[in-house]
């Protein structure tokens, strides 16, 4: 099992008060709500807070993209990459971009640079992820939501070819065309640095990530246990059909994680800040997080149906440990309930969401600490003889 | 004579499906976001005198889903086939909306085909300084109430989308109008250049109180169609003719009866 610390790098200093006024903290909520020097103050210690990671021995460290919202504050995640390569110089630790969102830019040669120049800067120890971004950054940068996926897949096909193939050479797609294609710098991991899918679990998502020519390690983020393992068991089935044996590096759990000494004490820490993530950085209207085309019509009518999902309905801290949405206990409760998760779909990369919501600083370093010092040893050795 | 029930028209091997009403001079009525809406007494009330052709366009309701529903370029070039497959001659145009900004790209692509032109708050031309609503960030419910001036009005125009059929076309054509209108948003940034070359008759109504296309716009239309003649209608949102069908269709067939040949 290998364990990554992840960020979303959310502005946890927000008015909630003031704020509750707003639908959602995405694309129309003011940013006026944000104070620079507090803000600068957050950079630094979230940048802290992944270095000490990395310093206590996780396996990785990943940062995400998202535009215009308190929930994250990365809209330019290859700068805290850059940030992050340095002061891990000289270790192993991967640097992860979870991810780049490749249908929002118009140049999709600017993330093969940006990302083999990170690549090259960290002596190959990039994990390039691939994302559409979600639904509400089509209202925030304008990029229509019917040409997401198609977007998506020839960006996909570009930064590949642009990593691997000699250059110059020509591109010819319908979003995207270049006469030469010549990326310098090349990338130092060959053929190409790992290419990780964090995905909600779309049928279509799953079935493109797992062809042969890809095998792209798939990381179901923010959902239930449930809805996890049978993601995972999808992306199994899939490769039952193209007729090869899914490994559990392919496959992987990202989930918000809080270790304390005991269940109770972890429970009064944490409870307050998860909740926050939930309902109020997490909380999106369906209109804006399915802009019409982002999603098939089918998947649309059935994550309405559902609305089990994420962003709907108030969740209680008892209802997010009850549906294994969050990871939380003492050592041993958080093990117990890794390994059981582990046994079902033998998934070896677990992204730990080390800071959610309004978590502070003092409590995030500590829940580091815990895990890495309580949780990971002992797990390290899962499905390192089967899977 | 036709009794307004649903045909399927082959244009180039696409499937388009289409309402034709009434019998006379044909009357090519293009939408926008009224599709999904009951207009059933503003097409009662252009009659008698027309053959009245409503079709969904290209990836939106019946039709077929289409690359044409890429963009409104694609829709304008595809309704000049379309009249071939129909073998109609020449045609009155008549667009609201999204389907206003189609009918004027029909209009700059040929002049001998079309009659006249009336355009009902078209999108399409963007007048800086004015702005646009966003129909499409708003909830279903507001989204509706945004069509008109009195929200009132919303709620009894609107079929409720309850049964499956109807979600999944409520849905198709949500997902195609977003398509072709999300950006560049509600405009095709060169058209205004070209406005004046529209030679035909044109008449251009618009809703006063139109919180999705803004009344703002239409200086810009007015300023470079060559003959052109323009009416503000109070009380009235970006449906206009859903909102005072009466009214705006009264206007619309005088305009029509001064240039009948």
């Amino acid at each position: 099992m290998k364990f990554f610390a992840f960020h979303l790098m959310p502005y946890r200093h927000l008015d909630f008060d003031a704020a509750s006024e707003y639908t959602s903290y995405w694309i129309e909520f003011p940013n006026t709500f944000f104070d620079p020097e507090l803000g600068s103050k957050l950079y630094q210690e979230y940048v802290e807070q992944l270095v000490y990671a990395a310093e206590c021995g996780f396996d990785g460290v990943c940062v995400n993209e998202h535009h215009q919202t308190a929930y994250g504050m990365m809209p330019a995640p290859n700068l805290i990459a850059s940030i992050l390569i340095d002061r891990t110089r000289n270790t192993k630790v991967r640097i992860a971009i979870l991810g780049r969102a490749l249908p929002l830019v118009n140049n999709p040669l600017n993330i093969a640079e940006e990302y083999a120049m990170l690549d090259s800067l960290s002596g190959g120890r990039i994990i390039a992820g691939f994302v559409r971004g979600i639904g509400c950054e089509y209202h925030s940068t304008g990029v229509n939501p019917g040409f997401s996926h198609e977007r998506f897949n020839e960006a996909h096909d570009l930064i590949v070819r642009a990593w691997t193939e000699p250059g110059p050479f020509t591109f010819e797609g319908n979003h995207y065309t270049f006469n030469y294609v010549n990326t310098w710098p090349r990338v130092v991991q060959r053929p190409r640095p790992p290419i990780w899918i964090p995905s909600q679990g779309s049928g279509e998502t799953i079935a493109w990530a797992a062809d042969p020519s890809r095998k792209y390690p798939f990381i179901i983020t923010f959902s239930p246990l449930e809805s996890v393992l049978r993601y995972h068991a999808n992306y199994q089935e899939q490769g039952d059909r193209y007729g090869y044996e899914v490994s559990g590096d392919q496959l992987g759990w990202a989930a918000p994680v809080y270790v304390a000494e005991t269940d109770e004490i972890a429970r009064r820490e944490s409870e307050e800040h998860v909740e926050r993530l939930f309902n109020e950085f997490l909380h999106i209207p369906p209109e804006l997080l399915f802009p019409p085309g982002y999603t098939s019509i089918n998947s649309l009518k059935a994550i309405m149906k559902a609305r089990s999902g994420m962003a709907f309905d108030r969740q209680t801290f008892d209802q997010l440990v009850e549906k294994g949405t969050f990871i939380v206990g003492s050592p041993n409760t958080v093990r117990e309930k890794i390994e059981t998760a582990h046994a079902r779909s033998g998934f070896k990369n677990l992204v730990c969401m080390v800071q959610f919501g309004t978590l502070p600083d003092d409590l995030v370093r500590k829940n580091i600490q815990m895990l890495s010092e309580e949780v990971m040893p002992k797990l390290r050795p899962l499905g390192e003889s089967k899977h | 004579m036709t009794d307004g029930s649903l045909t399927t028209v082959d244009v180039r091997g696409f499937r388009t499906s289409v309402r034709m009403l009434g019998s006379g001079r044909p009357l090519l009525f293009l939408r926008g976001f009224d599709v999904g809406f009951n207009d059933d007494v503003f097409i009662a009330a252009l009659q008698p005198d027309f053959k009245i052709i409503v079709p969904d366009h290209p990836s939106f309701g019946r039709s077929d889903l289409s690359d044409y529903g890429g963009s409104v370029s694609d829709l304008a070039w595809f309704y000049l086939d379309f009249l071939d497959a129909l073998a109609i001659p020449t045609v009155h145009l008549l667009g609201a909306s999204i389907g206003g900004w189609i009918a004027a790209e029909i209009a700059l692509r040929t002049d001998h085909r079309i009659r006249t032109l009336t355009l009902l708050g078209p999108a399409g031309v963007r007048k800086k300084g004015v702005g646009f609503g966003d129909p499409f960030i708003k909830a279903p419910a507001a989204a509706t109430a945004m069509m008109f001036a009195d929200p009132d009005r919303a709620l009894t125009l609107h079929r409720a989308a309850e049964r499956d059929e109807d979600i999944d076309l409520h849905l198709k054509n949500n997902y195609a109008l977003a398509k072709i209108s999300w950006h560049p948003r509600f405009e095709n940034p060169a058209l205004h250049r070209w406005l004046h070359r529209i030679s035909v008759p044109t008449h251009i109504l618009w809703g006063a109180e139109d919180s999705v296309i803004p009344l703002g716009h239409s200086e810009l239309w007015c300023s470079q169609i060559p003959d052109v003649t323009f009416k503000s209608v109070e009380g009235a949102g970006h449906l206009l003719h859903l909102e005072h069908p009466d009214l705006v269709a009264r206007d619309v067939k005088s305009f029509l009866k001064a240039h009948a040949q």
